[in-house]
């Protein structure tokens, strides 16, 4: 009897362990939810550093395929103060592109900056998540002494090679490579200047959007509404940052997942009608009025592929939800499901 | 940021106004205390040399005219006039003929039906009373002090027990209450508390219906934007 009471007492802790891991998270849970550890950074995870953090003006030369064959490669002009400004304009297309192509580079400026090309958005994620398989080469690039890096996701989703210029420690060109080992996107500086005049630079302006402060209180009191966060992210992740943004007139919380170096985000809009408005819709047929639900009102998520981009998009009644990222698509599936309250 | 938004549109209105402009740049508290705002100046002020060093081009004669003329028709009566007028198309009023004539059979059907009539009355039927209900009167009945006693009994004023026969059943149940009922209870607690975690993670409160599709035009634009960012640049239509 002594047995099975003891046997009750583990049982006990081992569910309440595992009760509070899955209790409703927070913003600070997501980031633990990790439970990063940092088994010895690679060596040269410290002399990586981001593009917005040096300050320098250069052009660029980015290639995208699909497959084998290119689907994009285009030239652009890079200039950043290194204290937070910065500004990415494109020069020319060299395969054919669309006519709005220069406008909807222009509007997502702020995301080809911050998460197109390699980066260490977290350092602990990286240690985690990829390891160096090469660092002994040097490779010239616009005409800087640069450090040659192989860095590979440890379950073998990915691997890039880098260089680094040694003075800077920033990345100056990269290829990157898909689990086959075929290029997927490549960027290489064309000409570099680490003391560029940038009085005529128009900087980057973020609109409408703020990040969001775990300190501040909940997210329903920071909001006012409520945001089901998920309690599955994509393997390896953790959060990186949260926004609170205004599009078309309505409120949009965004977070921003990263393994290290990919991102992956989950965004959701509560279903309020427009911004401020907490009534249903109404529909008056045949003598009767009923209440058209909140967006579809169905339990349907579509899943959409661009080339190995996945999206997953859902109306439901609680409002919109999506989740974009370079994962596999269940993950991104399991990313809104493991957000959704029971009905 | 709505004195962000206060500076920014009283700025804008004035962009033309060098004068004006002057005053609010040089007086306004909000622009000397927000570096937002300060940056925002510098980028519009770079937007307006910009646009101040492209080459002037001559408007056509005839043009104000016509938008002068255009202008003094009210503007919703502007908008309907410029729809172009198109007939319903005989389909479509034979569909709405028939959806009309649809709806008004099922009315009349509704009316006329006899077992929905009887199902609408049906709630005024009264309800037999369940056997087991009359089992138990039947009961009551055949003893009925014994019933009175068994029902009333609770409302007894209770008697302390003697200190010594406390004593006596503590002794008695001290072990067999650990054996049996905390034992068992801990077990009943942490089965639930296991089973309740594992349902937490191991499964969705919810699973939706996932629908695969190309339709990239149905994707929302940020959505769709975002992707494009994590793709490079390449659009999805220019991969077709």
């Amino acid at each position: 009897m002594r047995a099975s009471s003891f046997l009750a007492a583990a049982l006990l802790l081992a569910g309440l362990n595992a009760c509070s891991e899955s209790s409703r998270p927070t913003l600070e849970n997501l980031r633990e939810s990790s439970a990063l550890s940092s088994p010895g950074a690679p060596a040269a995870q410290g002399t990586i550093r981001r593009a917005i953090d040096v300050r320098h003006a250069g052009t660029r030369l980015v290639t995208v395929w699909d497959g084998a064959t290119k689907a994009l490669e285009y030239r652009e002009r890079v200039m950043t103060d290194g204290s937070g400004e910065f500004s990415v304009r494109p020069i020319e297309a060299l395969t054919p592109v669309a006519a709005d192509w220069e406008l909807r580079q222009l509007a997502g400026e702020g995301y080809y900056f911050l998460y197109r090309d390699f980066a260490v958005h977290d350092e602990r994620a990286f240690a985690k998540n990829y390891r160096v398989v090469n660092q002994d080469g040097t490779v010239e690039v616009a005409g800087r002494a640069c450090k040659e890096l192989v860095v590979e996701r440890k379950n073998g989703a990915c691997s890039y090679e880098l260089a680094i210029d040694e003075e800077t420690g920033l990345v100056l060109g990269y290829v990157e490579r898909n689990a086959t080992g075929q290029a997927i996107s490549a960027m290489v500086y064309e000409s570099f200047d680490t003391d560029p005049d940038l009085g005529a630079a128009i900087w980057f302006t973020p609109l409408g959007q703020t990040e969001i402060e775990e300190s501040a209180g909940t997210l329903h009191q920071q909001l006012g509404f409520e945001v089901p966060l998920p309690t599955r992210l994509p393997e390896g992740y953790s959060l990186a940052h949260a926004y609170h943004l205004v599009a078309d007139d309505a409120d949009w919380v965004k977070l921003v997942l990263t393994d290290g170096v990919e991102t992956a985000f989950y965004l959701f809009s509560p279903f309020r009608g427009r911004r401020g408005s907490t009534s249903p819709i109404e529909l008056a047929h045949d003598g009767e009025v009923e209440e058209l639900a909140v967006g579809t009102g169905t339990e349907d998520l579509f899943l959409f592929r661009m080339g190995d981009v996945s999206i997953a998009h859902a109306t439901l009644r609680e409002g919109s939800f999506m989740a974009v990222g370079r994962v596999r698509s269940q993950e991104l599936v399991d990313l809104i499901e493991f957000a959704l309250p029971a009905r | 940021m709505e004195s962000c938004n206060n500076f920014r549109d009283q700025w804008l209105e004035r962009a033309l106004d060098a004068t004006s402009l002057q005053a609010v740049e040089g007086q306004d508290e909000h622009l000397a205390a927000c570096s937002l705002c300060t940056e925002w100046l510098r980028s519009r002020k770079s937007q307006v040399r910009a646009l101040l060093a492209l080459e002037r081009a001559v408007i056509p004669e005839d043009m104000l005219g016509a938008i002068e003329e255009h202008l003094a028709q009210p503007a919703l009566e502007r908008a309907l006039r410029s729809l172009p007028v198109l007939e319903a198309p005989e389909e479509l009023a034979v569909r709405v003929n028939d959806e009309l004539v649809e709806r008004a059979a099922k009315k009349a059907s509704r009316a006329a039906d006899p077992e929905r009539a009887r199902k609408s009355l049906s709630v005024l039927d009264y309800e037999s009373a369940p056997p087991v209900l009359e089992r138990l009167i039947n009961e009551e009945l055949a003893a009925p002090k014994a019933h009175v006693v068994e029902r009333f009994v609770g409302n007894l004023e209770p008697r302390l027990a003697p200190p010594r026969l406390g004593t006596l059943v503590a002794r008695e149940l001290r072990g067999p209450l650990l054996a049996r009922v905390v034992g068992p209870a801990a077990v009943a607690a942490a089965v639930l508390v296991a089973w309740f975690a594992y349902a937490r993670t191991g499964e969705p409160a919810r699973r939706l219906r996932v629908v695969t599709t190309e339709d990239i035009s149905a994707l929302d634009p940020m959505a769709r934007s975002i992707a494009e960012v994590l793709r490079g640049g390449a659009f999805a239509e220019e991969r077709r």
